[in-house]
């Protein structure tokens, strides 16, 4: 019973705290539905007509929740009247895809190298890996380009993918995770005979599950979202991705942002539920085999 | 673990070490400075052969893109062997659908002065200038441009002007380029110019209270309203609703004009000083303040009721005021009411009565311009030839007359020129292909030696360009808006603009 | 028969490397070149004359000193908290992925409608003013007042917690279950066992969370700057507005030379925390 209880306690504490989180999101789906005109009227102090007339002297912002007419105006503008949205939205795919697979390729080779190794240096090298991660991005943009100029790789996808795929945050997560891995795993697989990929595809995948399904989570989020390199290598608009369009539009057209954000968050959802789930069941199947 | 530290900062010294080779092979080409700031002096080096390619870049405005692609096919022709490449900045335009009438038409618009998408276009640039590349000329329109000069990305005209037998500095209003020195540099030339002129509507003085205002040729705003306020008695009834007003603008409006005219009173660029707090600029607050509190300018502000209507255009203009300050875009039509030309400043209220009294001027008898279009010349160039012959085209007769071209030219041929084909009406309508100057008859030239002459008088007065930031007119203008909104008092406004921009300088 | 087994581990790190080194380690290297010459393009080298400014500097030494505040209130803030919700979550057996995917949505909405929602949010006239006023609370200006810090740790809380929780949740699921049965065995109770198996090995973990989080803590002011302006309030001028305006300014070798300082200092607070890592786990 008091199993129970305490179980209940927890829920209760996960379940508020997750309506703060989710409240943005809230706003955002159901303004969705919203006329342009509505949001025009909620999201300005400046007095309208029918305010002075009333003698309003002050105006708020205000987020309804619910929507007064339930429309699906946006959405039309969105995906039917602005046909560029889909060749950004398919861009930002171009993108974040390779950057997520290679990543996570090289990432794991890197962290399994890294545990096996017997090299006298191999923590120099490690921290090393890490320092170079801490540079601020504004400091790294030059040098990039200056690198992308000189690989002539500066005015395609190229240039942000190559970085974002050799980018050392993976082989640092992944090994961080291999710590706890009792070293007798490896050992006992390498006297039954299995070689280093063998090893590494039977036993060391298999437990790095959860591990390989952050890294792919917190790459793609992270690509998904990216703008500065995005803008400073494109230089034809019809191949930026959609995240440098998303990040002006606070700016300008906020009739159809929430419309705009939701079809934009809709992929990563997917990728987070669907993708997470077969890429679990992957991982578990190739250790069984 | 005291190893892997002194391994780690060896390495890191090796590193750095290996950073400054790389740095010093890049620019060995130039012997070896023992300054860097001497390599900026590079001077003009005549005789060079105007072929290749260059890339001019500037932020997607709308005056400069068609102006530049104008210029760039007109340059390909001239100088076979040579192509002009107009980087803007790529900004996805903004497709909108309306519904007109049960029709849906789509709108296609660049998108607005975005600030994002601004500050997206100097990250951009910044890289690739400091990457030791980019566009070979760069507009100056969005971005910060002294500061370009401070680190050495802008090379400085003044031996090109100088010794390029092909410019000739008497051919230009030399004090229109004089003005925009920057450290004695001329790091940009500004192929355009517009300012402000003065005009009063006489019905509203009587003939003594025009006197001073006619026999004066500048005027602070100080001077003004204290001009107006006998005039303002006298044709306003105290307690009527409708009030005539000196000023049709609003109070952020006015303080805006008041302390930009003042400007190196309160911020010295070039010295990295800001003084906003010794009382003058609170002082300036409440005094503008006051202004509204008399009715001597427009209440309330404009964000609160913003009529875009067509209704109060036209009821705006038939609107007086005792002063107008009008740009000089509607000089021309100012002095030929029956011109062609349609755009220009018709918001201002009624003119008939409106006589020209000269310019507003600042502390010290500074009297300011700001241009349309300036262009500054990279010093990563590798083709400064072609740049400086693509300038100078800019800046040439044949491109100066061009429509595009928004301001008056600081091309005193194509000027004139320009003004002839605008007064026979032919710049907006051209016979043909061709744009040919007809014979001006008695009418039109007596139009035309007039507007020549009252634009000459006041193009002579100008005597600066301030060197301003936009960063710092964006600080001041959101603060002082809690001013005049009543949230916050002058004293907290300044306190807090001299701390942000005092912090911005020191940066 | 050792030279061989050394060979073929090289082949799994030597992809990574290669790449590591061209696209992270040599830019790096550029990187830091740049804080001994005195200006980005034909510069000359001056030695340490920039680091000598830099320490100078007004602006600097206060953008320093607000991370530095920031830092030391958020970042355990956040430990603690993601910590706590990632325990929570992982002991909920129903609903888990739902869970975590809520906490994850702060870093899916895009930017730019996250810097909307939050600027409606706290405007002068936004909707938590609004609220304020009707409970019968005079207006807050949030944005620019000294509470300002207390919103953007909020918004650093908000936007990072579901990255740290993923990232704890990951190191929870690599401890072995094989550990807690046979501490069961040996009869230990919950608390030892959360100290003494979950802790120790969740050691790594952590601080791989705590590296990330000083990271992201200068990663979140993208949002801080379009919700602020490059020159918000001085109590959340950070080195990341330093460093912005700096690249903004075209001075390069500024930036860079406060690139290094940081580097280094952050390089110092690694090190101790790998040391650390490495003690306990002894």
């Amino acid at each position: 019973m008091s199993h129970k209880a305490k179980e209940m306690i927890s829920y209760a504490i996960l379940v508020s705290i997750s309506l703060i989180f989710i409240f943005p999101l809230i706003i955002t789906v159901t303004n969705s539905f919203v006329t342009e005109m509505e949001i025009g009227l909620n999201y300005t102090t400046k007095l309208s007509l029918f305010d002075v007339l009333d003698q309003v002297s002050e105006n708020f912002i205000s987020m309804n929740i619910i929507p007064s007419q339930f429309s699906f105006g946006q959405y039309k503008e969105v995906l039917i009247n602005q046909p560029s949205f889909i060749i950004l939205l398919m861009n930002s795919i171009k993108i974040t895809v390779p950057v997520v697979i290679g990543n996570l390729v090289i990432s794991l080779l890197s962290a399994y190298a890294f545990t096996i190794w017997e090299w006298k240096y191999k923590e120099v090298l490690f921290f090393v890996y890490v320092i170079v991660m801490l540079m601020p991005l504004q400091a790294v943009l030059v040098p990039n380009y200056i690198i992308a100029e000189q690989l002539n790789i500066k005015e395609s996808y190229l240039a942000i993918i190559l970085p974002g795929i050799f980018s050392p945050f993976g082989t640092f997560l992944l090994r961080q995770g291999l710590k706890n891995m009792p070293m007798e795993y490896f050992e006992a697989a390498q006297i039954d005979g299995a070689n280093k990929i063998q090893v590494l595809v039977y036993i060391v995948l298999p437990q790095m599950k959860s591990g390989i399904a952050a890294l792919t989570m917190l790459t793609f989020i992270e690509y998904w979202n990216l703008v500065e390199q995005a803008i400073i290598f494109i230089k034809d608009y019809y191949k930026e991705p959609l995240s440098v369009f998303l990040s002006r539009i606070a700016d300008g057209n906020i009739g159809v942002i929430f419309a705009a954000s939701c079809i934009y968050m809709f992929l990563p959802f997917w990728f987070l539920i669907v993708g997470q789930k077969n890429l679990e069941k992957g991982i578990e199947l190739s250790g069984i085999k | 673990m005291k190893k892997i530290t002194a391994i780690l900062l060896s390495v890191t010294m090796g590193l750095t070490f290996i950073g400054c080779n790389g740095q010093t092979s890049r620019n060995d080409t130039g012997g070896q400075p023992t300054k860097s700031q001497d390599l900026n002096e590079s001077k003009y080096a005549p005789g060079g052969e105007v072929v290749g390619e260059i890339t001019v870049s500037c932020y997607d405005t709308i005056s400069y893109k068609n102006f530049l692609d104008e210029a760039a096919k007109a340059f390909e022709e001239k100088y076979p062997g040579t192509k002009v490449n107009i980087e803007t900045f790529s900004q996805m335009p903004d497709v909108k659908s309306q519904t007109v009438g049960g029709k849906t038409i789509m709108v296609i618009g660049k998108g607005e002065d975005n600030a994002q998408a601004t500050d997206d276009y100097i990250n951009k640039i910044n890289t690739e200038l400091m990457s030791g590349e980019g566009a070979d000329i760069i507009a100056i329109d969005v971005i910060p441009y002294y500061k370009y000069v401070d680190s050495g990305q802008l090379e400085n005209l003044n031996s090109y002007m100088e010794l390029d037998e092909s410019f000739q500095i008497n051919d230009y209003f030399v004090n229109i380029f004089n003005a925009a020195k920057y450290k004695e540099g001329q790091y940009f030339l500004p192929i355009d110019y517009t300012f402000d002129y003065l005009s009063f509507d006489s019905s509203l003085f009587s003939e003594s209270e025009q006197k001073p205002l006619l026999e004066n040729d500048l005027f602070s705003y100080e001077q003004l309203i204290e001009l107006g306020q006998q005039p303002y008695l006298n044709v306003n009834k105290v307690g009527e609703k409708d009030q005539v007003e000196m000023f049709g603008i609003f109070a952020q409006e006015l303080f805006n004009k008041m302390w930009k005219e003042n400007y190196n009173q309160f911020i010295d660029i070039e010295a990295r000083t800001v003084n906003l707090n010794d009382g003058d600029f609170a002082n300036l607050l409440n005094k503008v303040r006051d202004y509204e509190d008399r009715g001597y300018i427009k209440q309330g502000t404009k964000n609160k009721l913003g009529e875009a209507s067509m209704g109060a255009f036209e009821k705006n203009k038939l609107e007086q005021y005792f002063y107008k300050a009008n740009s000089s875009f509607s000089l021309l039509q100012f002095l030929n009411k029956d011109s062609k030309r349609k755009f220009g400043s018709t918001s201002q209220g009624n003119q008939e009565n409106d006589i020209i009294a000269g310019q507003i001027e600042g502390n010290d008898g500074v009297v300011p311009y700001t241009y349309e279009q300036a262009y500054g010349l990279n010093s990563n160039s590798t083709n400064k030839t072609t740049a400086w012959a693509f300038m100078k085209f800019l800046a040439s007769e044949e491109m100066q007359t061009s429509l595009n071209l928004f301001g008056i030219p600081v091309n005193k041929n194509a000027l004139a020129e320009k003004t002839k084909l605008d007064i026979t009406g032919q710049l907006f309508e051209p016979a043909g292909n061709e744009l040919k100057t007809t014979e001006l008859t008695s009418e039109q030239l007596e139009i035309y030696n007039n507007y020549m002459k009252v634009l000459g008088e006041l193009s002579d007065r100008i005597n600066t360009f301030f060197v301003q930031d936009t960063t710092i007119n964006s600080i001041i203008d959101k603060e002082v808006e809690n001013f005049f909104n009543g949230s916050k008092t002058s004293e907290e406004v300044t306190d807090i603009l001299q701390n942000k921009i005092e912090l911005y300088l020191s940066e | 028969m050792k030279s061989k087994r050394f060979d073929s581990t090289l082949l799994f790190i030597l992809p990574g490397l290669v790449g590591f080194v061209i696209f992270f380690i040599w830019p790096f290297i550029i990187s830091l070149g740049y804080a001994f010459v005195d200006q980005p393009v034909n510069g000359v080298f001056v030695g340490v004359q920039n680091f000598v400014d830099l320490f100078r500097n007004k602006a600097y030494l206060k953008g320093l000193m607000n991370t530095l505040i920031f830092m030391s209130i958020s970042i355990p803030l956040n430990m603690f908290l993601s910590l706590g919700i990632a325990l929570l979550v992982n002991k909920a057996n129903k609903h888990k992925e739902a869970f975590t995917l809520l906490f994850l949505i702060p870093l899916v909405i895009p930017s730019g409608s996250t810097v909307f929602f939050w600027k409606m949010l706290f405007a002068y006239d936004g909707y938590l003013n609004y609220i304020l006023s009707i409970v019968g609370i005079t207006k807050i200006n949030w944005l620019e007042t000294s509470y300002v810090l207390f919103v953007v740790v909020l918004i650093f809380i908000w936007k990072n917690l579901g990255y740290n929780m993923v990232l704890i949740l990951a190191g929870l699921n690599n401890i072995p279950k094989e550990y807690y049965e046979a501490a069961y065995v040996d009869g230990a109770g919950r608390f030892q066992c959360f100290r003494h198996i979950t802790l120790i090995n969740l050691l790594p973990t952590i601080i791989l969370v705590l590296i990330m989080s000083i990271i992201n803590s200068f990663k979140v002011f993208k949002e801080i700057y379009l919700i602020t302006g490059n020159y918000p309030h001085s109590s959340i001028y950070m080195l990341q507005h330093f460093m912005n305006n700096m690249f903004h300014s075209l001075n390069y070798q500024r930036l860079a030379t406060a690139t290094s300082i940081l580097v280094l200092m952050i390089a110092v607070i690694t090190q101790f925390l790998f040391k650390m890592e490495r003690k306990v786990s002894r």
